[in-house]
């Protein structure tokens, strides 16, 4: 009897051991040029599988995750324009609800350090978290919409083939999720194609580019075209909203007023403009540095004087902007809604 | 069959393995927490607490000032289940210490990570979902000297960011033996909380450093 418990226990073991070894899923590497920095995201604690980036993208379709059952993250964030709310100032979510911000333009987000126009949320597997729980967006408790998933007949078994089991956890819904949005990388505009030297700038745009680089890329540096810092551009602060940006988070003086500095690829895309979607044009935004900055004890330094531009000159920098526009990435079928 | 012995030597050491466990129990006024109950406290307050929850982690023995065994791991505390108030530690053989330490609450490293799942998952409902980072501590109830809706206190406490980082360590000197026994008692608490100004926190502050630290120094040795 005891030599027979211990081939039993021994098998066990045996059978924890194999588990551990055999790999559930098809890894996948992220693609990103060569000539860029190392993302920020740690990959090692959350793995890329095939399998993993399509439950991802599934779930950040479904309409699931809200409380009306309705709204998905795609609501606010629509792959055809660079994954934000095109058109709307601020967004809104469950019930019609308005928000108070305008929707970020999802890309690149492995490089991304913190997340939010306020720098709210430290991690990209957590940043699901607040559009979620929030009234005004998706309406839902993260537990409720795990538990929902649960029940469902399709889920299970995805999270099965990516996860090793069936059972749905917030970590593994949370960092589903996240695999699919690190695949959203925009590096193949123009701007890209002409840093290649495999096109050319108009004459036009190389004048923009030229302005671009004395101007602007100090907060918005190339390649991903923002510091990931945050910072104080010089807006009235809005009487409606009242928003004092990262202060809100940090409760730092120092810090009143200062929002996340977006990327500015896919920016022709990604209107109405700022955190509260004030501006309707890229025109507006550049009459904004030029004429409309407000002066206050925690503007960017850069700013201090406005950007002495001339009309010629601001019609340039939108020229070049405009080569920062990405097709291919905002048509992939990849990102696009899994039809099954 | 080249895997037997290892998964014989696996599973005797699995066997082997000795579990020290850490006893936690929350304390009002020398008696026993009871949530959903309504309490008389010395100073004629009356109060009912419905949530009590709390993050420890990186358990630590010593022995003469030297980390026999340290645990990384986060553990939830919660009131209502009464698994989750004995922390098994285990170790690979029986130790002999005279001290014990460990975090209450989530550190820095911890917080900035990412996802995690387990005692940190964040549909535990101690992760702010609208600025990231674990509530270190959560208490919850009601008190008719409350001025808010329904009379209800709730303490949210946590905040990794300097300046208002409300993680703290513990160290409390422990007799050696197998079981130690830990007890928070919320009378400290209330001594320092005027319920009818200080009822409400939840986000991180200087209030929720200070409160941490006073439940921080509420830890005490039972046996």
């Amino acid at each position: 009897m005891r030599s027979n418990a211990s081939i039993v226990v021994a098998c066990v073991a045996l059978l924890v051991l194999c588990a551990a070894i055999v790999p559930s899923s098809e890894p996948v590497k992220l693609k990103y040029p060569v000539s860029w920095p190392t993302p920020t995201y740690n990959f090692a604690a959350n793995p890329l599988t095939a399998e993993g980036i399509a439950l991802g993208r599934k779930l950040f379709y479904d309409p699931i995750l809200s409380a009306d059952s309705i709204v998905s993250c795609s609501s606010c964030h629509l792959s055809f324009t660079a994954f934000t709310h095109v058109d709307h100032a601020v967004s809104h979510g469950v019930g019609d609800s308005i928000g108070t911000r305008n929707s970020l333009a999802l890309m690149n987000l492995a490089w991304s350090k913190r997340f939010m126009w306020d720098g709210a949320v430290n991690h990209l597997d957590m940043q699901a978290l607040a559009p979620i729980n929030h009234p005004d967006e998706l309406g839902e408790t993260t537990a409720h919409v795990v538990a929902k998933l649960q029940r469902t007949s399709t889920y299970p078994l995805l999270f099965e083939k990516v996860f090793g089991d069936a059972t749905i956890t917030g970590e593994r819904f949370l960092k589903a999720l996240s695999q699919f949005e690190l695949t959203l990388v925009s590096a193949n505009s123009k701007y890209d194609r002409v840093m290649l030297k495999a096109e050319a700038f108009t004459e036009q745009e190389a004048n923009g580019y030229a302005l671009f680089k004395t101007n602007c890329n100090a907060c918005h540096q190339e390649p991903l075209f923002t510091t990931g810092e945050f910072a104080n551009n010089g807006l009235p602060i809005d009487s409606v909203f009242n928003d004092f940006g990262r202060m809100l988070i940090t409760k730092d003086p120092e810090d009143s007023l200062k929002f996340k500095i977006p990327t500015l690829r896919n920016i022709e895309f990604s209107f109405p403009y700022m955190h509260d979607g004030r501006f309707k044009s890229l025109r507006n935004v550049l009459d904004h540095y030029g004429e409309g900055i407000q002066h206050g004890p925690t503007l960017a330094p850069e700013l201090q004087k406005g950007l002495a531009l001339t009309k010629n000159q601001r019609t340039d920098i939108v020229a070049f902007l405009l080569t920062l526009s990405d097709r291919e990435f905002c048509f992939d079928p990849n990102f696009a809604y899994p039809r099954e | 069959m080249k895997w037997f012995p290892l998964a014989l030597f696996l599973a005797f050491s699995v066997l082997n393995a000795t579990a020290q466990s850490l006893g936690f129990v929350p304390v009002l006024e020398d008696e026993g927490l009871q949530l959903n109950k309504d309490r008389l406290l010395a100073d004629g307050r009356s109060l009912t607490i419905e949530t009590f929850k709390f993050f420890i982690g990186h358990a630590t023995l010593f022995s003469r000032g030297q980390i026999v065994f340290h645990d990384s791991a986060y553990h939830l505390i919660d009131a209502t289940d009464p698994e989750s108030l004995n922390i098994l530690l285990k170790a690979t053989q029986k130790l002999k210490f005279d001290s014990v330490s460990f975090t209450l609450g989530v550190d820095s490293i911890t917080s900035v990570f990412g996802a995690f799942g387990g005692d940190l998952d964040p549909t535990n409902g101690m992760y702010w979902t609208w600025n990231s980072g674990y509530i270190n501590f959560k208490l919850e109830g009601t008190s008719p000297v409350c001025n808010t809706t329904k009379n209800a206190f709730n303490f949210h406490l946590g905040g990794y960011l300097a300046p208002y980082r409300s993680a703290q360590v513990v160290g409390l000197r422990v007799p050696s033996q197998n079981e130690v026994t830990i007890g928070i008692d919320l009378s400290k608490f209330f001594l320092e909380v005027d319920l009818a100004k200080d009822h409400t926190i939840m986000s991180p502050s200087a209030r929720a450093v200070e409160l941490s630290s006073i439940l921080a120094r509420s830890f005490h040795i039972v046996k």
